[in-house]
């Protein structure tokens, strides 16, 4: 269990403010990110330890004996988990943990499902504009990711192992959102991490410290549910991990995938049109959902959630950045991935800066998945997350046509880097 | 900032040893006992310096050579020595002052350490590798490093597969072992190690001497108004007198500022073609990697000796003409002070008034012609193969007595062989032999300067493993001497230097050579035929680099030691792994000291 | 304008090079070395005999090398080198020229007593033979003869008489090609061995396929083993870009190239490796522990290769630095890497793949088999090909191998021919922290010296007396004859 404890802020006051805006303004219009990606491309040199190409990125992420996963320890504010983990026993039980927990999701069924049962709620005539985040993808990807906790979902999602609670599905939705909203700001400020201000790292402790205690009132029924046979700290640990992990942080690359969508009216047509085509069969036609998949993985190689990485360096070493002389990378300091930069690196990426979802990435097929990881310590549920949002986004298709509600007030509400609200109207 | 490196270095010269060459086992015995009492010493060294060809005094001079800590003047340091109760210094000296005088007097002493200070010199080149760190310091961390070490070997079964669990664990032994309470303190670091290392911190200090300098002028064409406005309308003499100082002061800011505008413009030029257009400019670089390689070519190739020509018909005028016009427009001013209506009639009329837009095109044009001068010769490089065979083969070259090594050079060599190496040379000035000091000195100044500034680390350039190394000029500017305490041996010491440091190991010898010289004694080397440094292009090309020359060159130039100390037995690459491990194990939990201490462990 | 004199092209003294410095003969899978010394009042008959084997046509040149694997009719089925020391030499009546001697080691010899302290031997009592005058029972080599030719079949050259030399034969380890069938060359402990030999520009890089696809294999790897041939051959450009120091001899008509030119310096060490006890150590140990003391897996390929062993040059084809700067992989204290460190000991990569080059060695020994009264002693014949003996050879030794302070180890020298006393240790770097192995010492040498290899045309003057020195047009025309 991981105690948060005050620290106070140690900029001065006006530099916190402005750090963070930038960098959530950077986050905003990622076309920036390009650009000096770009430049670092180009003259590796410039970046000092901030490594850019392909080719280097790809090292970084391989060498894991030199660069170790640490550096997130300091943003998880609910305790330790896989994913700021150094190699080693621990690492190696919770990561077959997790493989056996995924094992148990029944994807693209239930996404699917609730994916229908969605759409029909927003499309009903005089519905009015949505909320792609809140009333849609949250809820596509939660039910998607029921089986995680197995039969103690409903009572991780209540807080308490009451019986009443305890019934899957019957949950009131109050609570569902209330978990939800708490795994999302613990999520958020991974992504933020020191850079936050004051009050958005308060918020997300208080989130950690609550989502630790719900966890920590149901240690038994995890166990129970899980099968297996744990310490208490090892399940909670796990638990909380998989809790907070990857639900936020799919639905904000679905919401990300969607505005990038939602950017290229030509594409957009041609998919609606396919699935309208399609009609029923929209949801059973194994060649469509392929080409969404594309789209969808696409999509998040022009918007990745994580456009920068940081890797802790225990020991001196050095990094090929591309550069005629390798970056020096002292001990006890940090190295910068520009993954974004990776991304479009026309090396090995060809036609990088062309939306093109069928290229051939030849020999570079990993580097496809590059906004999950690269190597070893890719992230385990890739491939479920990439399906889940292959069923909302062909939810979406199936709607006669979809647009930023623009009207009253802003259409994307930002909370910080991220998303919290995207309104969307059907037209 | 400079006295404070080159006084940890002294060698006392003292011209007349009736010895023979060898110290006695009780004075050497005795000396080795003073040493590690005093313990400031690092390393000491006794060596036979052969008389000079012309000088009365025939006999050998006796060198003791001292390496110590920082911060001891040389009259200390040899008060110390002197005034120790063993008395080895008096059995070392004291017979070829005081024949016949087994133990001194106070007063006999004290003229002895008047002697002695007459003969020292302090380093006039001094580069010192383990910084900032005492003799007790290295033997203590050097004891920690094995300590820990054995410790570690015990604890492993326990807390082999934990990094953390493993490194609390040691640093918990560490901290209640009474016998490391020393460390408890983090290691000391000086300031150009320590928080002066960054470059802010270094480029401060010109930066702030060059604005203090701009305040004071300002400062000084201000204080007359003041003056004026606070004591009211002055005599006509004062009038003139505050006039005349605010005219100066006028003039001299004038000029000081073109003199900073002149120097950025040509900083800006110099970096633009060394940095961003070799970056950009693959024909660029390759011809400037070229250059500097023909230019360093130890044997002649028709490539080099155009490359060099070319230098003078092209590159030198090319200099002067912009050092003339950077001084010009200094000066300028000053000269519109003097001769307002020269200026203005004669001069400015032959100076083309060409706009801003106008002097960037001419720049980029001129750019443009050099790059394509470049990549012009690559091709023609490509394309005549065989031409350009012959036009880089080299020429017949010939270097007379190389590789040879005298014995009782290589016999010392072979003392050393697990222990830190130990070299003595010593050349002649060439003549004009004043012009030579002075250039040598300079030299060794800006060599020492570097050292204590930017190579804050243990090495020199790109050379690394050097202890002690320092030179200095003796015989009243006749002769240079250099000694040098290093980790490796002799042949990979030099390869360091000519591959790593070649500029300055160049500048620090082009003016001396080797005059035929008798043996001190009988056993050590002597020279038979002169030999002189090896040519240097442009002061600091080549040179070093025509390795056989120069390796032949420092080989016959140097001299056997007869007795040698050395406090610790430690390459530099040990001191600084012990004292890292200190830091590690006293220092904060963390990460990068954990692993610190896991790596030091598994050596 | 004076007529500018341009030193000797390599291409166009091929003919004048020992063909030892050329290639292995890796298809010649015997071989011999004798060690021979000249009885006193016996030059005569030695010089004699030594020109009937250079006259035997066996002495090859580089020029009949390569013309011997270009047309198949034409390829070797025996070749000879042949080397003299610094005392064989003068026995035979050359002395160093007084403006142009020996290099000192070679002068000294490697079996002076200085030359023991600089190469950390820690005794020499067990050696049979060397360069010097030795203690009682050490035999003073004049003239190394090697000779390699077709497996299974007789040689030609005519054995000496030992009525004019001491004779003293290294032979043959028939086990050295055959182990695991594949016909490589593995050394007596079951390693690969062959690998990793430097690339001299000019002389060894054969045009054509085979190099474009060593190039391949290597990717960016191949330049760090290109090396001058300065750096092997007397008389060329080196890697400081000046021609290597060629020594004279005084009865060399001085009107000709030096008496040196095209010759090279070997180091030859004769090295009894104690196969038995390697194998218990293997036993008790693991394969995986042996590897990584030598620092090469047994089949050639470095640690930490992923996927099926490749070619030969693959095998050499990576770097320490970036990859294994800590030893995870191959040990810092491993066999391979401290005698060819490529580019971890400098200040970066660049500057350390050029001092690295600066000291590699041509390796040329072989295998041999000694049958004794207690039975079959294996080893290895060393034999290192250099132009620098101190540069190259000792440095490598004093510095690198044996040196038991290489890098930041402590009181470890080289794993397998290392000679610090038994027990040694031997530190394997790991996550978190390394582990360590006790081990005795493996090898021990038996006898060792250096040795000068002449060209063509010094090794005639020197069975010839003086008569068979050629003037510089002589060698001109020589050279022109295809």
């Amino acid at each position: 269990m991981k105690l948060s404890m005050y620290e106070p802020d140690a900029l001065s006051p006006g530099a916190r403010n402005f750090s963070y805006g930038a960098f959530c303004w950077l986050n905003r219009h990622i076309i920036v990110l390009r650009a000096v990606g770009a430049v670092l491309r180009r003259w590796p040199s410039l970046g000092g330890s901030m490594v850019a190409r392909a080719s280097a990125v790809k090292g970084v992420l391989t060498r894991t004996r030199s660069f170790s996963n640490t550096a997130h320890e300091a943003n998880m504010v609910s305790g330790t988990y896989l994913i700021g983990m150094d190699p080693g026993p621990t690492y190696d039980s919770d990561r077959d943990l997790v493989h056996q927990r995924l094992a148990a999701l029944n994807v693209p069924v239930d996404s699917d499902d609730e994916a229908k049962r969605r759409i029909n709620t927003v499309s009903q005539p005089g519905a009015g504009a949505f909320d792609l985040i809140d009333d849609y993808l949250m809820w596509v990807v939660f039910h998607a990711m029921r089986p995680l906790y197995g039969t103690a979902t409903g009572a991780v999602v209540a807080g308490s192992a009451a019986p009443a609670a305890a019934a899957q599905g019957n949950v009131n939705q109050g609570l569902q959102r209330q978990y939800l909203l708490e795994i999302r700001y613990v999520a958020g400020q991974l992504l933020a991490g020191s850079l936050a201000t004051l009050g958005v790292r308060r918020r997300a402790e208080t989130c950690g410290d609550a989502l630790q205690a719900r966890i920590g009132r149901l240690t038994g029924l995890i166990g129970t549910a899980w099968g297996v046979t744990s310490s208490t700290a090892d399940i909670e640990r796990n638990a909380v991990g998989l809790a907070w992990i990857s639900h936020p942080v799919t639905v904000q690359s679905g919401a990300l995938a969607v505005q990038e969508l939602l950017e290229r009216p030509k594409v957009y047509e041609q998919l609606r049109s396919q699935a309208k085509s399609l009609g029923a069969s929209v949801w059973t036609d194994a060649n469509f959902r392929n080409v969404v998949r594309d789209h969808v993985l696409e999509l998040m190689r022009f918007r990745p959630i994580f456009p920068l990485l940081a890797r802790d360096v225990p020991r001196d070493t050095e990094v090929e950045t591309g550069a005629r002389h390798n970056a020096k990378c002292p001990g006890g300091g940090k190295v910068s991935l520009l993954s974004i930069a990776a991304l479009f690196d026309s090396t090995a990426v060809p036609d990088s800066g062309k939306f093109c979802p069928h290229r051939n990435w030849g020999n570079e097929h990993a580097l496809r998945y590059l906004m999950f990881g690269y190597g070893y310590r890719q992230c385990p549920a890739r491939d479920y997350a990439v399906e889940i949002l292959t069923s909302a986004l062909i939810g979406l298709l199936t709607l006669p046509g979809l647009q930023l509600a623009r009207g009253e007030g802003k259409a994307i509400v930002y909370d910080g880097p991220l998303m919290s609200c995207m309104r969307m109207r059907i037209p | 900032m400079l006295e404070i490196v080159r006084q940890q270095m002294i060698c006392i010269v003292a011209p007349g040893w009736p010895g023979g060459g060898e110290i006695p086992t009780p004075v050497s015995g005795a000396l080795n006992d003073l040493f590690k009492d005093v313990a400031v010493v690092h390393f000491a060294s006794i060596g036979l310096l052969p008389a000079m060809a012309d000088a009365a005094e025939q006999r050998p001079s006796l060198m003791l050579e001292l390496a110590v800590e920082e911060g001891l003047s040389p009259y200390d340091l040899l008060y110390r020595l002197i005034y120790h109760s063993g008395g080895a210094m008096w059995s070392l000296f004291g017979g070829m002052y005081f024949p016949n005088v087994e133990e001194p007097t106070d007063q006999q002493k004290q003229q002895l350490l008047g002697r002695l200070m007459e003969c020292h010199s302090i380093a006039d080149g001094a580069f010192v590798g383990a910084r900032d760190r005492s003799v007790r310091q290295i033997q203590m961390e050097a004891e920690l490093l094995k300590q820990t070490r054995n410790e570690a070997r015990t604890l492993k079964p326990k807390y082999g597969n934990d990094r953390t669990a493993f490194a609390l664990a040691l640093a918990r032994w560490a901290y209640t072992n009474p016998r490391f309470e020393w460390a408890a303190k983090p290691a000391p670091r000086s300031y150009w190690r320590g928080k002066g290392a960054g470059i802010g911190a270094k480029l401060a200090y010109p930066v702030s001497a060059l604005v203090l300098w701009f305040v004071v002028l300002w400062l000084g064409g201000a204080l007359p108004r003041a003056y004026n406005w606070f004591f009211g309308e002055p005599h006509p003499v004062v009038l003139a007198i505050e006039d005349a100082v605010s005219k100066t002061s006028k003039c001299l800011l004038a000029m000081s500022g073109h003199f900073l505008l002149a120097v950025s413009v040509i900083a800006f030029l110099v970096w633009l073609f060394l940095v961003p257009l070799p970056a950009q400019f693959v024909s660029w670089r390759r011809w400037l990697k070229s250059i500097q390689r023909e230019l360093e070519r130890p044997t002649e190739t028709i490539s080099s000796l155009s490359t060099y020509v070319a230098g003078w018909v092209i590159g030198v005028p090319l200099l002067l003409a912009i050092a003339a016009c950077a001084i010009a427009y200094t000066l300028a001013p000053l000269a519109y002070a003097l001769v307002p209506e020269y200026m203005e009639q004669t001069i400015e009329p032959k100076i083309p008034k060409l706009t801003g837009l106008e002097l960037t095109e001419i720049a980029v044009v001129a750019i443009i012609v050099v790059l394509c001068i470049g990549a012009l010769f690559s091709r023609l490089n490509r394309r005549f193969t065989t031409l350009s065979e012959r036009f880089f083969h080299p020429l017949e070259d010939d270097v007379p007595r190389a590789q040879q090594i005298h014995p009782s050079i290589e016999r010392c060599e072979a003392r050393e062989v697990d222990r830190i190496q130990h070299m003595i040379s010593l050349t002649d000035l060439c003549g004009p032999q004043g012009w030579s000091a002075w250039c040598i000195r300079a030299s060794l100044r800006i060599v020492t300067f570097a050292g204590r500034v930017f190579f804050t680390q243990g090495w020199l350039g790109d050379a690394p493993g050097i202890h002690f190394g320092h030179w200095h000029i003796i015989d009243n500017g006749r002769r240079f001497l250099f000694c040098s305490n290093y980790d490796g041996n002799f042949g990979g010491y030099l390869d360091d230097f000519i591959n790593g440091a070649s500029s300055g190991t160049t500048l620090a010898w082009r003016w001396t050579e080797l005059n035929p010289r008798v043996p001190a004694v009988a056993g050590q080397p002597g020279i038979a035929q002169p030999r002189s440094f090896p040519p240097t292009r442009f002061l600091i090309y080549r040179g070093v680099k025509c390795e056989l020359k120069f390796k032949s060159y420092a080989r016959d130039s140097m001299l056997p030691n007869l007795y040698r100390f050395v406090a610790c037995n430690a390459t530099i690459d040990e001191i600084n792994l012990a004292t890292g491990l200190r830091d590690a194990l006293f220092g904060e939990r963390n990460e990068k000291n954990d692993d610190l201490i896991m790596r030091a462990i598994e050596t | 304008m004076k007529y500018v004199k341009h030193a000797p092209h390599l291409s166009k003294q091929r003919h004048d090079i020992q063909g030892m410095l050329k290639s292995g003969f890796g298809w010649l899978k015997s071989s011999r070395f004798w060690l021979l010394t000249i009885r006193d009042g016996r030059e005569d008959q030695a010089r004699a005999w030594l020109a009937q084997l250079a006259n035997s046509g066996l002495v090859v040149s580089a020029k009949r090398v390569e013309e011997g694997k270009a047309k198949s009719e034409a390829s070797i089925s025996e070749a000879v080198a042949v080397a003299f020391s610094f005392s064989g030499l003068k026995k035979l009546g050359c002395s160093e020229a007084e403006t142009h001697p020996f290099p000192t080691p070679f002068s000294s010899g490697m079996g002076s007593a200085l030359r023991k302290e600089l190469l950390r031997d820690t005794s020499r009592d067990q050696w049979r033979w060397s360069d010097v005058e030795g203690h009682d029972g050490c035999q003073t080599v004049h003239v190394l003869v090697a000779q390699w030719w077709v497996l299974d079949e007789e040689s030609r050259m005519e054995a000496p008489d030992p009525d004019v030399f001491v004779i003293r034969t290294v032979e043959n380890n028939p086990c050295s090609f055959k182990k695991k069938e594949d016909g490589r060359l593995r050394e007596p402990f079951g390693f690969r061995d062959g690998l990793a030999q430097p690339v001299i520009r000019g002389l060894r890089e054969e045009g054509g396929a085979s190099r474009k696809q060593a190039e391949r294999d290597a990717g960016h790897f191949y330049e760090d083993r290109v090396v001058e041939p300065g750096e092997f051959v007397l008389g060329y450009r080196n890697e400081y870009d000046e021609l290597t120091y060629c020594p004279n001899v005084k009865e060399w008509p001085q009107s000709g190239d030096r008496f040196t030119l095209n010759g090279s310096y070997l180091a030859v060490r004769q090295i009894q490796q104690d196969v038995e006890a390697f194998e218990e150590f293997r036993k008790a140990n693991g394969q995986g522990i042996c590897e990584k003391l030598m620092g090469r897996r047994m089949d050639g390929m470095p640690l930490g290769w992923q996927g099926p062993p490749g070619s030969d040059s693959a095998a050499d084809a990576f770097r320490y630095r970036v990859e294994d700067a800590n030893g995870f992989a191959c040990p810092k204290g491993a066999h391979i890497r401290r005698s060819n460190p490529r580019d971890s000991l400098g200040i970066d990569v660049q500057s350390s793949i050029k001092s690295s080059k600066l000291h590699r060695l041509l390796r040329r020994g072989r295998p041999y088999r000694e049958e004794t009264d207690s039975g079959t002693r294996d080893g290895l014949f060393f034999i290192a090909c250099n132009a620098d003996l101190e540069r190259q050879f000792e440095f490598i030794h004093q510095r690198w191998v044996q040196n038991p302070r290489f890098g930041t180890l402590h009181d470890q020298d080289d794993p397998v021919v290392g000679s610090l006393p038994d027990p040694k240790t031997f530190t394997i770097p790991g996550l978190p922290s390394g582990s360590e192995v006790t081990l005795a010492s493996f090898t021990k040498p038996l006898g060792g010296g250096y040795f000068f290899l002449p060209g063509i045309a010094a090794l005639n003057f020197i069975v010839r007396h003086r008569a068979g020195a050629r003037t510089a047009a002589a060698h001109q025309a020589e050279a022109a004859v295809p």
